[in-house]
């Protein structure tokens, strides 16, 4: 009990201490280069864990595939995290995503007919509830989950670093939440690795590269569709 | 009977020196890993985390001396004098130094990112061997009650 509550007390000891506020971080506390190499002093089991977090939760590591063969192969990764605790923090993420993703599909218009197919990491019970009530603007869950509301505002007025910013901080209050009775087992190395995550997703914000950015993929795209009208030039 | 009366006096005897060494060694190991862990975040103060690192290694010389004051020749009439005193003084200075040494991994890891409250950080394990001097105090007050064999 002792040896799994201490078990990696070195390895958090050598992380810098991550801040109170996301919104006030300018700078990550610690470069991935640096974590990675702090991580190599997970066990084999552990890190195989991580990775299994990771690759369910961080967009970079996941494949390009549909939603069925997303939700079946999450499940199945999620199968393998050995700690119900972790199984849970993922789930908690997932299904937040999920009800985003809802939310959106509505936002553009789409309809779920009784026919089709619908997945996500929720439970059956909340997927159907959700159909049963597309129309509503929380789905008829404002009670049980308080920021579909919120959430829905945002969307229906495009506000969409505003909710970026409540995403933000309500994964990050509920990973706060979760590291109270973690301060040096595994738990408490997943939840510094997911905070890492959002610390770096805030801190990579920026508006002046962003404008860049999207300037370079106007001209980019204005480029393609010159050349696609001298062709249909020369054609006639 | 007496036989087993002896083998529980010994037990007794060599009980405080035995659970205050697995003790140390537990507390010392779990704040000398955070002091190395910090060592690895900062720059200054190494020095003041291995000397806090270290804080949960008198319970070892407490379970000594105890045990130096129980020593007397082993009689069915002292050995449950023994064996209680040795055992709960034993066991009391296990836990004060595991937890002691919690306290301290958690004061390191505090004050490498604050070392304002290096001070203050401590003060929960400086309790903790308090109690610990308690247990070790009356060990020795009660052990002279114990027939001397």
């Amino acid at each position: 009990m002792i040896q799994q509550q201490f078990k990696y007390t070195l390895l958090l000891s050598s992380l810098p201490v991550q801040p109170v506020e996301l919104f006030s971080t300018k700078i990550l506390p610690i470069s991935r280069i640096q974590l990675d190499k702090r991580l190599l002093l997970l066990d084999t089991e552990d890190s195989a864990d991580l990775v299994r977090i990771e690759e369910l939760l961080h967009w970079s590591k996941m494949h390009e595939w549909d939603d069925f063969n997303i939700i079946s192969h999450g499940q199945e990764a999620m199968a393998l995290i050995r700690s119900d605790f972790l199984r849970s923090l993922v789930q908690w993420r997932l299904e937040l995503r999920t009800l985003l993703t809802v939310l959106r599909r509505r936002h553009a218009g789409q309809e779920l007919p009784a026919d089709q197919q619908f997945y996500g990491f929720c439970d059956r019970l909340r997927l159907s509830f959700i159909r049963r009530n597309w129309h509503k603007p929380d789905f008829g869950l404002g009670l049980s989950i308080p920021w579909l509301k919120p959430a829905q505002q945002l969307i229906a007025e495009d506000k969409t670093l505003e909710l970026d910013k409540l995403m933000l901080t309500l994964n990050w209050n509920h990973y706060a939440r979760l590291s109270l009775g973690h301060t040096f087992d595994f738990p408490a190395v997943v939840l510094y690795v997911l905070r890492w995550y959002l610390i770096n997703r805030w801190v990579s914000y920026d508006s002046d590269r962003a404008l860049l950015r999207f300037n370079e993929l106007i001209c980019a795209e204005m480029a393609n569709v010159s050349l696609e009208c001298e062709g249909s030039h020369e054609r006639t | 009977m007496t036989e087993v009366l002896i083998i529980l006096g010994w037990i007794g005897l060599y009980a405080p020196m035995a659970m205050g060494a697995l003790g140390s060694i537990m507390g010392c190991a779990v704040a000398g890993q955070a002091a190395i862990g910090a060592m690895l975040d900062t720059e200054t103060g190494h020095g003041r985390y291995v000397g806090v690192s270290a804080m949960a290694s008198s319970q070892v010389i407490f379970g000594i001396v105890v045990m130096f004051t129980l020593n007397r020749p082993v009689t069915a009439e002292n050995a449950p004098g023994l064996f209680a005193v040795g055992v709960l003084s034993g066991l009391a200075l296990m836990l004060s130094a595991i937890y002691q040494g919690q306290c301290c991994a958690a004061a390191i890891h505090a004050s490498k990112s604050k070392p304002e409250i290096f001070g203050l950080s401590i003060v929960p394990a400086a309790i903790i061997e308090g109690f610990a001097v308690f247990a070790f105090i009356f060990a020795l007050v009660v052990a002279g009650g114990i027939p001397k064999g």
